[in-house]
């Protein structure tokens, strides 16, 4: 067994098994070889090729003297493995033990300290400020690495100097530099540097399209991307291809994801696991689960975020059973679930009125998954205990909750009370909100009807004043209705821009008066403002999801389901309205609100009338 | 999204864009901006003194840190997007086979005639409007029909997915696959893409920070 067999077998274990690679650990131990560098080191580089973490600190703890090259291959291990938290440890040691990192070492240093994340950005200036100490303070792919680095902690302007800094500019640091600022939403500089760049790739476009869509600006990465596909680049590599899929899910453009799922497939990338991810997770959030299903069951290996995407969506759309079914499937599989799995999980019971499961499911998140709750897991148990009426249970936890929960939550807890008729305790929740500053307008119509319930019309005029006060700056209704060739826009109360408002405002008559005739009348406490009440009943027949349903009932394909996106939470009038119009017309209406999913059918809502 | 892994020449650098944030900012109408060189930062960087700058109509300055009040909310797109040669009437049609015994490409593509024949009335007609075939990046086609008649297409046993086609090959304004003429194959290799994988090494599965779909606080566990 000479040395340098034992170092090819462990290169090529590195490749193949764990296993393989403690089988030639063994050997190496009874050959006595263990001692003799460069063994130690590749064994090391072996058990972090091949995941076992563990095993390597164990090997590097036992190793009689550590050189540069055995630190390098330790981070490189625990950077390979995704372990943050290991190799948060490592590198603490690392610089508190004298010992002088090089240039490889710093290099994984830097990348370990960008997996760390934002939290600790005080880690990641240590470590620059020890690179730019160091004789190794010209290394270039170091300096590349501080560049991503900064650009995952959102400070792409700390970047920007270390690349000015940089001798010879590769593509590796312009695509670094144009991500951070991209990420960080400062589109001028991405753009502009995008414009600079000598190597405009197709990792400078992913790099600048996907930074646009983490910063929120979705609908300018579209335009980008569109641009990209006008030049001609080959998409040799799928991950522009899921950042355009996630723009559409978060703005729930479903023909657009679909267009772009026709893409994915044509260029071969059907079977892509974070592919299909993305498209389950887009499929749900425009309200099309029956595909985001389909691609789930199609998928040959799924891992934790396949599970969470399809079990998150089916509990948004109200379907319970079958997210709690899914999540038993998910354990039988051997996935463990995350924090957001349970956000769905307890979500689907707060459908099903399920209070003992939704609480055993939060105290196995909080004890055998140790996952620490968060707002959104506070909001979904708030939620599961408002809607079956637990509502000293909502407001104990409300108060004893460790972090502040925001105003959808108090209004949500609000409409509990009023919806079960807990006087009482909506006047004490209300009392609390009025010092608060409120931004939607319907918390403040909430609030109103509340103290009108209870007769305290001293208030009522409080909060209409403050209502007021309020309108200078109220966002505008809108709701934007999906019809591939001819999405639109309507704006509350808009419509003579519209080629076809004549049409338009004819149905919504012919609908009126039809609803009329089934009793409907309108509901007017739903109206801010004071004017008598004509003008109140016309103030809501301008609400922009009547618009857009009346555009969607006239220009869709028959039969078809009408999907709508609406910035504000639905108000008690419209919600009644589509219920109406959905039955009269007999199609079914999908909206998504500020809040929740909405799904009208036959004259009945999803959400049961609890929003 | 998947991270490309940087052992130490450093690959990684793009970020991850699969997030379920809603923080948008989007209050400027700029449709897409390509700045012009602001003359005041005169950057001295080597190798751009000589690169064409892209003068697009430049947007504004805009920038969310700048906004005294930055509209964090997810702002639709005012005009519709489309992908290029999208216009709802060029379909790609996916169907599925069994892999077992897995069928010739002869069959397929006249599984492919025959399902289309099904909406549009006989395999002539069917013929005349398939303009695409795949048997290897995907098994599908690509048929010229109305938006009314693709729903119907989706109901037909064996389509797995109907959506709207749109250029493959955007500077050529092709829809890729195969071209299928008068009821025979054209093949086109250079759209065939067999087996795509991501350029980074996934054998492994690795831990993705697409997990944080929700904005949830990542907390240290030591």
């Amino acid at each position: 067994m000479t040395v340098a067999k034992v170092q090819s077998q462990l290169c090529s274990a590195a490749r193949q098994s764990p296993f393989l690679a403690k089988k030639l650990h063994a050997q190496i131990i009874k050959a006595g070889l263990n001692r003799f560098q460069p063994i130690p080191n590749t064994l090391l580089d072996s058990y972090g090729k091949c995941g076992l973490i563990e095993d390597a600190l164990q090997l590097f703890d036992a190793l009689p003297q550590r050189d540069p090259v055995a630190w390098a291959t330790l981070l490189t291990a625990c950077n390979l493995s995704n372990r943050p938290h290991h190799a948060l440890s490592i590198s603490r040691s690392l610089l508190s033990s004298g010992f002088h990192p090089d240039h490889f070492v710093f290099a994984s240093l830097v990348k370990a300290c960008a997996n760390l994340g934002a939290l600790h950005v005080k880690l990641g200036k240590q470590v620059h400020a020890r690179f730019f100490l160091s004789p190794f303070s010209h290394d270039d792919v170091v300096k590349s690495s501080l560049v991503d680095m900064y650009a995952k902690f959102g400070l792409p302007d700390y970047g920007r100097a270390v690349f000015y800094s940089i001798s010879s500019l590769n593509s590796i640091s312009w695509t670094a530099m144009i991500s951070g600022y991209a990420r960080s939403g400062q589109k001028f500089e991405a753009f502009q540097l995008f414009s600079q760049t000598p190597y405009r790739n197709l990792f400078a476009w992913t790099a600048l399209i996907s930074g646009l869509v983490q910063s929120g600006n979705g609908v300018e990465a579209f335009h980008v991307f569109l641009e990209m596909r006008h030049e001609g680049v080959s998409v040799t590599d799928p991950l522009v291809l899921s950042s355009v899929v996630g723009a559409c899910a978060n703005l729930a453009l479903w023909e657009l994801g679909k267009q772009i799922h026709a893409l994915v497939i044509t260029l071969g990338y059907e079977s892509c696991l974070f592919i299909s991810n993305a498209l389950i997770d887009m499929y749900a959030k425009c309200s099309d689960l029956v595909a985001a299903k389909y691609i789930f069951c199609e998928m040959c290996r799924k891992d934790v975020v396949s599970w969470t995407s399809i079990i998150v969506g089916t509990a948004q759309h109200g379907q319970a059973e079958e997210a709690l079914a899914l999540y038993d499937g998910m354990v039988l599989s051997g996935v463990k679930p995350n924090e957001v799995t349970f956000v769905g999980l307890i979500h689907a019971c707060s459908h099903a009125g399920l209070v003992s499961k939704g609480k055993a499911l939060f105290r196995s998140m909080v004890e055998d998954c140790g996952i620490t709750p968060s707002l959104q897991h506070y909001t979904c148990l708030l939620d599961l205990f408002s809607r079956s009426g637990h509502l000293d249970e909502a407001e104990n936890l409300v108060r004893a909750m460790p972090v502040n929960p925001d105003e959808p939550t108090w209004a949500a807890l609000l409409s509990a009370c009023k919806h079960h008729g807990n006087t009482q305790m909506a006047v004490r929740i209300a009392n609390h909100l009025l010092n608060l500053k409120l931004e939607d307008p319907s918390s403040y119509i909430l609030l109103s009807n509340v103290y009108a319930g209870a007769g305290m019309w001293k208030n009522v005029s409080k909060v209409r004043k403050l209502m007021l006060v309020m309108d200078v700056k109220k966002e505008p209704g809108y709701s934007s209705v999906d019809l591939g060739k001819e999405s639109h826009v309507f704006y509350a109360g808009e419509t003579s821009s519209h080629p076809m408002k004549d049409e338009i405002i004819g149905l919504m008559r012919e609908l009126d008066a039809e609803m009329r005739k089934r009793g409907y009348a309108p509901d007017t406490s739903t109206v801010l403002h004071d004017m008598d009440q004509q003008e109140k009943e016309r103030q809501l027949f301008w609400h922009s999801e009547r618009l857009a349903v009346a555009y969607g009932l006239l220009k869709s394909v028959q039969g078809t389901i009408i999907r709508i996106v609406k910035n504000l939470r639905v108000c008690g009038d419209c919600h009644t309205v589509l219920k109406l119009i959905s039955s009269i017309t007999n199609r079914e209406i999908y909206v998504r609100d500020a809040k929740r999913y909405h799904h009208f059918k036959d004259g009945n809502c999803s959400c049961n009338d609890f929003w | 999204m998947a991270h490309l892994n940087a052992r130490r020449t450093l690959v990684s650098t793009l970020s991850r864009a699969f997030s379920r944030s809603f923080a948008t900012t989007s209050s400027s109408r700029c449709r897409f901006t390509f700045a012009l060189l602001p003359t005041k930062h005169v950057v001295s960087l080597p190798h751009s003194a000589n690169f064409p700058v892209r003068s697009k109509s430049s947007g504004s300055s805009y920038s969310p840190l700048n906004d005294p009040s930055p509209n964090w909310s997810n702002r639709p797109p005012k005009e519709t997007i489309l992908l290029d040669g999208c216009d709802y009437e060029h379909w790609l049609i996916v169907m599925e086979f069994p892999d077992n015994p897995k069928p010739s490409e002869e069959h397929m593509i006249n599984a492919y005639v025959k399902t289309l024949a099904q909406v549009l009335g006989s395999e002539e007609e069917a013929k005349k409007n398939i303009y695409s075939v795949s048997t290897s990046t995907y098994t599908g086609f690509g048929a010229l029909i109305s938006e009314e008649l693709s729903y119907k297409v989706k109901e037909l046993p064996g389509v797995l997915w109907v959506l709207p086609d749109s250029y493959l090959d955007v500077p050529n304004k092709d829809y890729g696959g195969d071209l299928f003429v008068d009821g025979k194959v054209i093949p086109r290799p250079q759209y065939r893409y067999s087996e795509r994988q991501p350029s980074r090494n996934r054998s492994r599965p690795r831990h993705d920070r697409r997990r944080e779909t929700m904005q949830v606080e990542r907390k240290d566990y030591d």
